[in-house]
């Protein structure tokens, strides 16, 4: 019989990756690439950028994984690159725009946010609490949007925050406030 | 009373509150007040609601595609370990730059009068070209762009005028003109991907404008042949 062998630590695999062992990586990659798409999606709300975004942080990682000193879980190492790859586009590519703006005057609540909602739009999915949740998150403002992605869904604390998205303490919690009052508001209609 | 704290300064901190991000001495005193003050305290359970409902979130979405032939084939060129931080550009509009810059800048190249090499030449070394140098090289690739595109109607002119009737030469723009097709079937490319992407539609629009400029040339030059 043969003797199976456990599954390589991940610790193991960092180590290896970061010797240039691409499958290590693709290991690294399908245990992180939930989480990594996740937060990419959520602070984005299209899914086709999403993706984009998701490769570029793992791409990014790649090139950084030296750096990767062990300090804290990898896979938080993995979603803060990725938050920071969907800032930095956000502040210097104009691809995506659009899905990171304000709606356009005159359709507030109409068909830039129905697109917004995508990925969690569909009538199989409305009155589950989750998806109107996710609905919700995606209709926020962009700046409530992200601290309330950051800080709420995902632990972020709020001087982390300020430091990833550049603005003061107090802006930070000023918009996690007008997100959390938005999102009551919304979901207490529904 | 809470120690001095008002209903408005309470108020305004029970989300740092409910977060547990305000110093310890405030924290106390915030609470003091909640356990006294029922307004504050159905806000902060409502609070509390909310962020039960986002702790139940799913940590993990999965894309729809497996992105890893992808990524997999970007780091194929890459070194694990980046000794300094490159230029980066998303994947794609880089992808998509570095090909329409090396096609147009080829395409200057040859306008200019340095285009004896021929363009099956420039489009076969385009084709050679590795991406990940390109990335590496985007910035000064893009300024430079940005700079030679400025210049390139005199080129043009200088150029056309200094072999007019030259039939070499109206065989030189038909390949000038071939080469920044390729370049606007490039920027088209990523345009359709990214259609709302202000400065792709900028760079189609004047490598149209070039292409607009070069035809009539070409009709001028065969005129004159």
């Amino acid at each position: 019989m043969k003797e199976r062998h456990a599954p390589p630590s991940e610790e193991e695999l960092i180590s290896r990756a970061q010797k240039g062992d691409r499958s290590a990586f693709e290991a690294l990659y399908r245990n992180h690439v939930g989480g990594v798409y996740a937060i990419c999606l959520r602070l984005c709300r299209d899914a086709d950028a999403a993706e984009a975004l998701t490769q570029d942080a793992f791409v990014r990682a790649w090139m950084k994984l030296g750096r990767y000193e062990g300090r804290g879980a990898f896979g938080g190492w993995l979603r803060r690159l990725a938050v920071n790859v969907v800032i930095e586009e956000r502040r210097t590519g104009a691809r995506r725009a659009r899905i990171f703006m304000h709606p356009p005057p005159g359709d507030e609540g109409g068909a830039w946010v129905r697109e917004a909602a995508g990925p969690w739009g569909g009538e199989a999915a409305a009155g589950d609490e989750r998806i109107d949740l996710e609905r919700a998150i995606a209709e926020l403002p962009a700046g409530a949007r992200d601290v309330f992605v950051l800080h709420d869904v995902n632990g972020y604390r709020y001087e982390e925050i300020a430091g990833i998205l550049g603005v003061a303490v107090g802006t930070v919690k000023s918009q996690l406030h007008r997100a959390r009052r938005i999102l009551r508001t919304t979901l207490e209609k529904e | 009373m809470s120690a001095g704290m008002s209903h408005e300064e309470a108020w305004s901190l029970l989300d740092a509150y409910v977060d547990g991000e305000i110093p310890e001495g405030e924290m106390a005193r915030v609470a003091a007040h909640v356990e006294e003050c029922g307004e504050c305290r159905r806000e902060v359970e409502r609070i509390r609601r909310l962020l039960a409902r986002a702790l139940l979130l799913p940590k993990e979405i999965l894309p729809e595609r497996d992105l890893w032939p992808a990524i997999e084939g970007e780091i194929g060129q890459a070194p694990a370990k980046a000794p300094a931080r490159r230029f980066f550009l998303p994947r794609r509009r880089a992808v998509a730059w570095a090909a329409a810059a090396a096609l147009l800048l080829a395409a200057i190249g040859l306008m200019s009068g340095r285009g004896d090499r021929g363009a099956p030449d420039v489009v076969t070394r385009t084709e050679n070209v590795r991406w990940e140098s390109h990335l590496a090289r985007s910035a000064a690739v893009m300024t430079a762009l940005r700079k030679e595109c400025g210049g390139t109607g005199g080129d043009v002119a200088r150029a056309l005028s200094a072999s007019r009737g030259d039939g070499a030469a109206s065989r030189t723009y038909e390949e000038n003109a071939r080469i920044i097709d390729l370049a606007i079937a490039e920027v088209e490319r990523a345009w359709i991907r990214n259609a709302d992407d202000p400065e792709l539609a900028g760079r189609l629009a004047h490598l149209c404008r070039m292409r607009a400029f070069l035809g009539e040339r070409i009709a001028q030059s065969a005129m004159w042949a």
